[in-house]
């Protein structure tokens, strides 16, 4: 790097009285270069540098070094001085007097007080409101403000216009007198809110506080599967509490300041935290075919008074359920009004023996074993077959019946036969494969696991009682999951109810659950957090039946059953549809017998026989009606009316019009 | 210039001492994240002094003689981005920003830079300082400036514009009677503003005359200065770093503009009293050595433009620690080089650069000196 020689302005000739610059006397770089000893010699020596140290920092240097020192002299003085100032003054705050500034921090007390976070929205899978939040206000008094007599017919009127006990709250407030706070009544309506208002209360003692509200309004819809807030927002039951942490979302904080005697003097407006609010939830399920559902349900109560019902919708090849109803049923607006047993959600919730329509399932384990062929011809023993003991019976005595008459006509012995070429087992490890004996992991609380007792304590009798349906339970979740695979050509899916991997795997989500600080919420990210859902949405495949053997037991086998079976009674209009009916005996409590008194009565079906697009499972448990009160009766026309309505709404093409229509 | 005289030239202590509050600055940042439990200052204020660090030694790179040919032109330019400013939106009721898209521009920090050096071009001239209608060049180049940024409104820059002119005029050799007359003039113009000032800025001052120590916080006036004290006092003279006091009363710590402004209170709630004087002994060092590489230049405009470049960073300092501790009124101004913020801090940064610029180009007389002329004629 090079100056240019120096080109500093002003006189060429040194002024008296100048402290700067005749030209000459700067140098360049180079010039400085040439001489590099000397320019050494004059900086190093500690003569020398005083000199240009002396010289250079007087500006006035006329009346010699000692007039010139004056401005640096003041320059350090004032300097110090201030310096000292300020150091004298921390000395002060920070240790001779620090105690005085700082102890009146603990004469004020702050305390946090949670801002709620709204919780989020169930929806179904077009974006309609199951579940939703509004605000509403809740009423609270001060009752070291309320003077016992005087105030007597206030609370009295309060009472009234916000629909609670006057006694009891008059009650409450002489109990509490010390204390400065009691909920007169949370969550009032807005005509209570005006009401309330209306009455124009002192200010200090009466106030309102805005509360989140969980609303429902569909109603009754799919009541079981949403479940409901409590009165504190906890989700009991259902989505609501499954996805609890989810939906809830996690509270803010706010600071208060109060005095010595606890009066709020300061809020601070900016909160500490901010809430994070629920996320919405989405689930699998069609609002429309719900409602289907139930009104399939509401129609089968009435006309069969079953002790309870149950139906689902589910779509075969994504396995996703499209609707699931329960009877009896509540109003999650009105949780405390809900009959007995009302929030059991029976799809997961209730075990049944599946009786006949297991039958398809062990039809194709038992081909796909190559024990048995398509074309085999059963002697079905004219209605009666002797196993061990026991004698077992048919409806209705046959003889020679193919394999396909064995599952249409739903013969006893005939399956009975294909048990024992297929050996225990092979019978066991047909259930467990199709899922039978573990959760389906449904996102649902109380799912049950069936029972499927360990091969070790299966008996002769077994062979004879499980290809027919019993001595093992099942949910009606797992048993039209399993037939859900036979309809989607033999892949084995895990059903699904929500779709909120969607959102939580949103990029750049602020309040997704990712981007909450890991070391507060640890619980929340790890244990329901995107993970776990993320496994559940990963569909759980696997082939357990041959392709062929399952279209053709759908195609040729359980369309049949619905032509010229036991499930004629459900032909659809439109749709070549398949089916299987279902009848089991329950055991009686009292005898541990089976019993012809008490029946469990299901129908599966799907339609269009190609290409299924959907699955119907509707189970009637106990129906009380005169009659004969089969599957094919009972169950069959109400599962077969939803069926059709589901189709027709999801407008699937019909593959029958001028099959029937002729 | 090679890299061995480089080296052997650059006061390193001015480096150290700027490294050191750099570094005391993070520490008061990391607390201010910790007891404010929000969004961290920390990481943006390590990219800002990454990037500072490149302006730094840019500035060094051009010889500051030939900067003084712009010094006027630059003036010019920075007057007219004073004026842009009001047709630009207001921000938080300012007109003191540019929007440059990826950050905001405040052109009064060029303004001081390019203040600085045009009024150090403009001393140079001995003729100048010596007569009283000379000094009315300086001033006006003073207040037209400061009367734009005054309008933006921004009381706090303005006001470190007039004890960089004194300094300078100071250094430059203004006659004894002369400054005392500018003295006189400014004490003579407090009233002029107090009368101009806002109700906000009037109430900063008071709250300043009646301050109590201690007490519990005052709600509406005088609350900044109140938790600014307490919050350097809570930590007390070791500091919370050494006692390891909890914070058992968020709200007994809550500082606005902690991690900015404030920072100082940070650093000695944090360090305590060694905290707090070291970080005044490391200004003292920056500015003591400043000064020397002033005495040390014998080329006017350089040593004019160091001397305005201390007195400019040097005033900062004492407003803000002043403001801090209660001796000040608190005015919106940084501690340069210790506040969160890349304007601020990249301005001094090119500041202490172009100093270095200085010190490394003294302009060693060789030959002989001026004053022998005078010594032999005197």
């Amino acid at each position: 790097m090079t100056d240019r020689p120096a080109q500093a302005p002003g006189p060429q000739k040194p002024v008296r009285r100048s402290g700067f610059a005749p030209g000459k006397v700067f140098r360049t770089e180079a010039a400085h270069r040439r001489l590099p000893e000397n320019a050494t010699q004059q900086t190093s020596s500690p003569a020398a540098s005083a000199t240009v140290r002396s010289r250079s920092a007087g500006v006035q240097p006329a009346g010699g070094n000692s007039t010139g020192d004056w401005r640096r002299l003041v320059v350090v003085v004032g300097v110090l001085m201030v310096w000292s100032v300020i150091g004298g003054r921390l000395v002060q705050l920070q240790w001779l007097d620090s105690e005085r500034f700082a102890v009146r921090a603990n004469s004020q007390r702050t305390f946090t007080e949670a801002v709620p976070a709204r919780p989020g929205d169930i929806i179904d899978r077009h974006g309609r409101l199951l579940a939703t939040t509004v605000t509403s206000r809740s009423l609270f008094v001060d009752p070291s403000r309320i003077e016992p007599g005087e105030d007597e017919q206030l609370v009295r009127q309060v009472a009234e216009a916000a629909g609670a006990d006057a006694d009891r709250l008059l009650q409450q407030i002489a109990a509490s007198r010390d204390r400065r706070f009691l909920w007169v009544r949370r969550r009032l309506s807005p005509e209570q809110t005006a009401a309330v208002q209306a009455l124009k209360l002192p200010r200090p003692a009466w106030g309102f506080r805005e509360e989140y509200l969980r609303r429902y309004p569909q109603g009754r819809l799919a009541a079981q599967m949403l479940g409901f807030r409590d009165i504190d927002g906890v989700g009991r039951g259902g989505i609501e509490q499954h996805e609890d942490r989810l939906l809830r979302g996690r509270d803010g904080q706010r600071v208060l300041i109060r005095d010595a005697r606890g009066r709020v003097i300061e809020v601070q407006t900016d909160a500490v935290r901010a809430p994070h609010h629920g996320e919405a939830v989405i689930l699998t399920v069609d609002g429309v075919l719900q409602l289907f559902a139930e009104r399939a349900l509401d129609s089968l109560q009435e006309e069969w008074e079953p002790k309870s019902s149950c139906a689902i919708v589910l779509d075969p090849h994504s396995c996703e359920i499209l609707a699931a109803a329960s009877r009896p049923t509540l109003d999650p607006n009105n949780p405390g009004e809900a009959p007995d047993g009302a929030w059991l959600n029976r799809m997961v919730s209730i075990l049944f023996e599946p009786g006949s329509t297991i039958k398809p399932l062990f039809v194709a384990a038992a081909l796909d074993r190559g024990v048995l062929q398509r074309d085999d011809v059963l002697n079905c023993e004219n209605g009666a077959w002797r196993m061990g003991r026991r004698i077992l019976h048919d409806h209705h005595p046959m003889g020679q019946l193919s394999v396909t008459d064995v599952v249409v006509k739903s013969s006893n012995i005939g399956m009975a036969k294909i048990g024992v070429r297929l050996t225990n087992e092979g019978l066991y490890r047909t259930l467990s494969d199709l899922g039978f004996g573990r959760r389906t992991g449904l996102p649902l609380p109380g799912e049950l696991t069936g029972t499927v007792r360990p091969l070790a304590e299966w008996t002769l009798y077994s062979t004879g009682s499980v290809p027919m349906g019993h001595e093992f339970s099942v949910t009606p979740l797992q048993l039209i999951t399993a037939h859900a695979a036979l309809a989607a050509g033999g892949r084995l899916l895990r059903p699904r109810l929500t779709r909120s991997e969607i959102e939580l795997r949103r990029p750049g989500s602020p309040e997704s659950l990712q981007d909450l600080p890991q070391e507060e919420d640890d619980g929340l990210a790890a244990d329901n957090g995107a993970q776990v859902l993320a496994a559940i949405a990963a569909p759980v495949v696997s082939r357990q039946i041959r392709a062929e053997t399952a279209s053709w037991l759908v195609e040729e086998v359980m369309t049949e059953v619905v032509n010229r079976g036991t499930g004629r009674r459900a032909k659809l209009r439109d749709y070549t549809s398949f089916g299987k009916t279902g009848t089991s005996q329950k055991t009686d409590p009292e005898t541990g017998r089976y019993t012809s008194e008490k029946l469990v009565t299901s129908y599966i079906c799907g339609a269009p026989a190609k290409n299924p697009r959907l699955l119907v499972l509707v189970v009637a448990d106990e129906p009380a009606a005169n009659g004969p009160r089969g599957g094919g009766t009972v169950a069959a026309p109400t599962a077969a009316r939803l069926l059709h309505r589901c189709l027709v709404h999801l407008r699937v093409p019909p593959d029958r019009v001028t099959a029937d229509r002729r | 210039m090679n890299a061995l005289l480089w080296i052997r030239r650059l006061p390193w202590s001015i480096v150290l001492a700027a490294g050191l509050l750099m570094l005391a600055g993070l520490s008061g940042i990391a607390r201010g994240d910790a007891l404010s439990g929000g969004s961290s200052f920390l990481s943006r204020q390590v990219v800002w002094i990454l990037l500072s660090i490149p302006v730094m030694l840019v500035a060094t790179i051009v010889p500051y003689r030939r900067l003084r040919w712009f010094s006027y032109p630059l003036f010019a330019v920075s007057l007219v981005l004073l004026v842009l400013v009001y047709f630009l939106p207001a921000r938080n009721g300012a007109h003191r920003w540019i929007p440059l898209g990826v950050a905001w521009f405040q052109p009064s920090e060029l303004a001081k830079l390019t203040f600085m050096m045009a009024l150090a071009h403009y001393l140079m001239h001995r003729k100048h300082t010596f007569r009283l209608t000379g000094l009315l060049i300086p001033f006006v180049m003073t207040l037209v400036p400061v009367g734009l940024i005054l309008r933006e409104p921004d009381l706090g820059t303005s006001l470190v514009f007039f004890p960089v002119l004194f300094s300078m005029l100071f250094a430059a050799g203004a006659r004894p009677q002369h400054l005392l007359l500018v003295i006189v003039l400014g004490v003579a113009m407090l009233p002029v503003l107090w009368l101009g000032m806002s109700a906000e800025q009037k109430s900063r001052v008071v709250t300043l005359m009646v301050q109590a120590d201690g007490g519990t916080a005052p709600k509406g006036d005088g609350y900044h200065l109140h938790q600014s004290k307490q919050v350097l006092a809570l930590g007390g003279a070791w500091g919370s770093e050494r006692t390891g006091m909890p914070v058992d009363d968020p709200m007994a710590w809550h500082l606005p503009a902690g991690r900015t402004d404030f920072v100082f209170c940070l650093i000695g709630e944090r360090w305590g009293l060694p905290g707090t004087l070291g970080l005044l002994f490391l200004f003292l060092l920056l500015f003591g050595r400043g000064l020397l590489v002033a005495a040390a230049t014998r080329e006017p405009f350089g040593r004019l433009m160091v001397v305005g470049i201390v007195a400019l960073l040097a005033s900062q300092c004492i407003i803000n620690t002043g403001m801090t501790v209660g001796l000040m009124p608190i005015t919106g101004m940084t501690l340069p080089l210790v506040s969160y913020g890349g304007s601020s801090l990249l301005a001094t940064s090119a500041m202490l650069g172009l100093l270095l610029n200085v010190a490394l180009r003294p302009g060693y007389e060789i030959t002989s000196e001026p004053f022998r002329f005078d010594v032999g004629q005197g």
